[in-house]
């Protein structure tokens, strides 16, 4: 492709596609015309559409079966707009991995919050965790871009900063995870300030065998929030030490502030 | 002269150009070219972002900006004594000079002039003057510019390119440096229905009338998903006439004047069969 001097010169070598690829065999083909001398780490040694660990092992599991399908719901997950529980928490709710932090690293980047999709100021100066609404499901609730918005279900609610746009399709609400927490109530049935969605997440993982979360799409329900009420309700947490460039700062969280 | 030249088909929206400005002039002295930027609050370089269309058929624009380093400059007209065009066509405010003069920041018509409260002065992009003068031969901006999007160079460099290249406002008479290709213009968009069968269209034919000729301005089929997009058309008033066989043929007018149009289920029906 290239020498050692012109790839150390250029710094990068984009690797063509090879000449006659479309002969190439199926990936796995050699696999899989001589499995046996090379078994997989499954008890067969072959790929297992149908698990034979499970099978052995956890036969009855309802939501981790031994051959994977489509389950609408299960007894501990109920997150569909399927489910009975929509009837009150009648949006989809999706927090996806966020576009201007790694997961809650660098929330307080002033250069990122600065960007105008990163925070949406309230009436308090507070910059919210912007909750995306459709036009026509923001018009049914009234609310209008920019106004503080509760996200909630039973099992606590989070606050944000609306912004109505035509990129989320109605009955979808979207929300970044990892803002910082910053409580006005805490433990179940609370009520964070920062929008640190991963608050009011299912608990339950996807079986009770596994450790695998199911917290990226979830029911909920919008309502906006007079702010300034909320503040003369819960005057300590309202009064912690931030700044709006940076967010909350650390000595809110130490005795004494220092 | 230099130039920069933004193709904003390959911006993707990354912001590094924004970010990468604030790292070089935030708290760096780079007197006598430009003082420190503040933290928060000076944008010399901006990435903005326009939503346009209705869900699902949606596109995002994205437009980077910052001074233009116009050839015929109001600031420079505005305030000569600080404000200069060097040899290499980069426009520079003295920040000693224009201590004091908030006026300046009107002068622009761009609204690319920021106030420096705290050093009381008026700032705004350098073309960072000072890395190119001490050997560099691009902006921060452009050097972390990852999609190749944002580029610099000599005009003669870019001659070709610019035959097609729009400014900014170009009303506005500056004779800006900062020039644009692919900017996108309107589209107009549909999701074909057949509302009895309760299935999207594929293949249906979407064509576009201007108006005032009947000219044919474009036609496309709807895909797979039944969608069409007809891109990039000049704002105007059109007719949308969007046919298939078997179906009655549809049209309406459309108004991409002031902006994009999406028709998220655009009704089709069968022709009626005669037993
Ligand atoms: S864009 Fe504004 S600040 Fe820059 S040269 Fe033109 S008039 Fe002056
Ligand atoms: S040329 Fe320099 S000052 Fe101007 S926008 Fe780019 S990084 Fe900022
Ligand atoms: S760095 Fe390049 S791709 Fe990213 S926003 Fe700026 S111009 Fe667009």
């Amino acid at each position: 492709m290239m020498t050692y001097e012109e790839f150390a010169e250029k710094k990068m070598c984009l690797a063509p596609t090879a000449e006659g690829w479309e002969d190439d065999p199926v990936a796995l083909t050699a696999w899989y015309e001589n499995w046996e001398d090379q078994p997989m780490q499954t008890p067969t040694g072959k790929i297992e559409i149908y698990s034979t660990g499970l099978a052995e092992w956890f036969p009855d599991d309802p939501t981790r079966p031994v051959v994977p399908h489509w389950i609408e719901e299960s007894d501990e997950l109920k997150e569909r707009l399927s489910c009975e529980r929509a009837k009150d928490f009648p949006f989809l709710m999706v927090t996806n991995h966020p576009r201007w932090r790694v997961h809650s690293e660098h929330d307080d980047v002033t250069w990122l919050r600065e960007i105008e999709t990163c925070k949406v100021k309230g009436p308090d100066g507070y910059m919210y965790e912007p909750v995306w609404l459709n036009p026509i499901d923001a018009g049914k609730l009234g609310i209008a871009n920019g106004d503080v918005v509760a996200v909630y279900n039973e099992r606590g609610a989070v606050l944000g900063g609306c912004i109505v746009t035509e990129r989320i399709m109605p009955g979808s609400v979207y929300q970044d995870h990892g803002a910082r927490v910053d409580s006005i109530v805490r433990g179940t049935g609370g009520l964070d300030r920062g929008g640190a969605n991963n608050l009011i997440c299912p608990l339950a993982t996807a079986s009770k065998n596994t450790l695998s979360e199911a917290t990226n799409g979830f029911l909920v329900n919008v309502k906006k929030v007079d702010v300034l009420a909320l503040a003369e309700q819960y005057p300590e947490e309202f009064e912690r030490e931030y700044k709006p460039e940076a967010g909350l700062q650390v000595s809110a969280w130490i005795v004494d502030g220092e | 002269m230099k130039v920069f030249v933004y193709d904003l088909d390959k911006c993707n929206g990354c912001h590094n150009c924004q970010i990468a400005c604030k790292d070089e002039h935030v708290d760096n002295d780079w007197s006598p070219i430009a003082k420190p930027q503040p933290d928060t609050g000076h944008f010399w370089c901006k990435v903005d972002e326009e939503v346009c269309g209705k869900t699902p058929l949606v596109r995002v624009n994205y437009l980077s900006h910052h001074c233009n380093h116009c050839d015929n400059a109001p600031c420079v007209k505005f305030a000569p004594e600080a404000i200069y065009k060097r040899d290499d066509g980069l426009v520079i405010i003295d920040p000693e000079a224009a201590k004091g003069n908030k006026d300046i920041l009107k002068a622009c018509p761009y609204g690319e002039i920021y106030w420096n409260e705290e050093l009381q002065t008026p700032q705004k992009c350098t073309g960072c003057a000072h890395l190119l003068d001490d050997g560099w031969s691009v902006p921060r901006c452009v050097d972390a510019c990852c999609t190749g999007a944002l580029r610099f160079g000599e005009e003669e460099d870019f001659a070709d390119e610019l035959a097609n290249a729009e400014v900014l406002r170009p009303e506005c008479g500056t004779a800006p440096r900062v020039y644009y290709l692919n900017k996108p213009k309107r589209f107009v968009a549909a999701t074909v229905v057949d509302i009895d069968a309760d299935e999207v269209v594929i293949g249906a034919k979407a064509t576009l009338f201007a108006v005032d000729d009947e000219a044919e301005v474009a036609a496309v089929q709807t895909d797979e998903l039944g969608d069409f997009f007809i891109e990039n058309v000049e704002p105007g008033t059109y007719r949308l006439v969007v046919e298939k066989e078997g179906y009655l043929t549809q049209s309406l007018d459309v108004d991409l004047t002031v902006k994009d149009q999406s028709f998220p289920e655009f009704q089709f029906f069968a022709e009626p069969v005669i037993a």
